[in-house]
């Protein structure tokens, strides 16, 4: 386990490197025959301002038919600057046995400077060596003969400034904010997928008590069976609770004053005669029948006659 | 498009497939909230209609009628009684004499019950006398 960084394996790319046979993937790291390297002194903060002007500080030396891509990065007071072909790299490593999908971080030797004192051979012709505060290759046989040349392990050495094949083509949306925002919209979308499965559960409560409420009932699990119910008991409800209150309503008209002759009621009609002792309860009960929608049948000085359809 | 092409918009295809699924799952969301408001609607109209059904059952109950039709025979002395026919669902009873209160007792158990009434007869048969005649349906 690697919570540091890359465990891959590293290849130094350089132009007389032998063929790799490799099935995993692997970083790579360029030399200078791969790149092209400037420093400068700047006074700006961020690396993405740097690498904005960067292609700038490039043009005198770079061929304007070739795609190039820049990599920048501070160290100590300088920011270095770095234009490389990702096609020319790609094609090269096909060519060595490397397929683009297989190519890991792209590091630059250059990171190693300081440990590049002493020159490393790469190859039968060529030598590298930091010259100036730069990594440079140069011929062997510039060296003076008998010379020993530095024992150097890729592997061991350590880089902070890698770049993926993807970053280095100046995505529109950079590594940071792809990380930043894919976040967000994993969050978003497993909002959604949670608040619409929630959803979903509120309904089984309400589902459970109409089923026990069914298990009760079971002559009512049918719709139709309940609308016929609904219709039979309904009409019945109805047509009942009007002759009871007809019922009522004429009773209320009974008082002291004047006393029932006679009621009929069947289910069309509600007829009722009453008889008055004065002229003022006359008046008072054909008052209170208009009020309670009756109609007035009969009146005569002693009795009067109403009736309600029901 | 070559494996390269795909790594050059990497970043831009992982953004594009994320905002596919959080287009699927607002919709997701929003399908899943419809159809549970609708369902919602559905089961709350169907509790709504049993406990109705039920209620009114329960109300209009043959059972409970049965018993309370007997109360009719004893409310008053035998002798006021002329006739008590229960048949099948429907019962038919005359009363004769019966005095304002005895009148007033039956028609309040009259209303009270719940049966159907089919017909209701109540006449003034002397001075604070009345005879009484009804119908009803279970």
């Amino acid at each position: 386990m690697n919570f540091m960084g890359s465990s891959k394996r590293r290849v130094l790319v350089h132009k007389d490197m032998e063929n790799i046979d490799v099935k995993e993937s692997i970083d790579i790291v360029l030399t200078p025959q791969f790149y092209t390297f400037l420093r400068e002194y700047l006074e700006i903060k961020f690396a993405y301002q740097a690498k904005k002007i960067a292609p700038a500080f490039f043009n005198d030396y770079l061929n304007a038919g070739v795609e190039h891509q820049y990599h920048v990065y501070k160290h100590s007071s300088e920011w270095y600057f770095f234009a490389y072909s990702v096609e020319e790299i790609t094609l090269f490593l096909e060519e060595r046995g490397i397929s683009s999908h297989q190519i890991g971080k792209i590091y630059f030797i250059q990171e190693l400077e300081h440990r590049l004192e002493n020159p490393i051979e790469l190859g039968e012709t060529i030598a590298m060596q930091t010259l100036e505060g730069t990594v440079t290759l140069f011929p062997k046989r510039l060296l003076s003969t008998g010379i020993e040349y530095f024992p150097f392990n890729l592997q061991k050495e350590k880089f902070q400034h890698g770049i993926t094949l993807s970053s280095s083509y100046d995505s529109i949306v950079p590594f940071k904010e792809t990380a930043l925002l894919s976040t967000l919209l994993l969050f978003l979308g497993a909002f959604f997928l949670f608040e619409g499965e929630r959803g979903r559960s509120t309904i089984e409560s309400l589902e459970l008590s109409k089923t026990e409420l069914l298990e009760q009932n079971s002559r009512l699990s049918s719709s139709l069976q309940r609308n016929s119910e609904m219709k039979k008991y309904t009409k019945i409800d109805q047509e009942e609770r009007i002759k009871r209150e007809a019922l009522m309503q004429v009773s209320k008209m009974i008082s002291n004053s004047n006393r029932l002759k006679s009621l009929v009621l069947n289910e069309k009609t509600i007829m009722a005669t009453i008889k008055i002792d004065s002229l003022v309860s006359m008046k008072k009960l054909k008052k209170l029948a208009k009020k309670r929608n009756f109609t007035l049948l009969n009146e005569s000085a002693k009795e009067i006659s109403v009736e309600k359809k029901l | 498009m070559s494996l390269i092409g795909l790594k050059r918009f990497q970043n831009e295809l992982i953004i594009f497939l994320l905002l596919i699924f959080v287009g699927f799952s607002f919709f997701y969301k929003y399908s899943a909230q419809k159809s549970v408001a609708s369902k919602k609607i559905e089961i709350q109209e169907s509790i709504n209609e049993i406990n109705k059904v039920v209620e009114l059952k329960t109300f209009w109950d043959k059972k409970k009628v049965k018993k309370e039709i007997i109360k009719f025979k004893t409310m008053v002395s035998k002798a006021k009684v002329k006739k008590f026919e229960k048949r099948s669902g429907k019962l038919a009873i005359i009363y004769q004499n019966l005095s304002v209160k005895e009148l007033n007792k039956i028609a309040k158990k009259l209303v009270a019950t719940h049966f159907k009434i089919s017909k209701l007869n109540i006449q003034e048969s002397g001075k604070n006398m009345y005879s009484m005649e009804f119908t009803c349906k279970w």
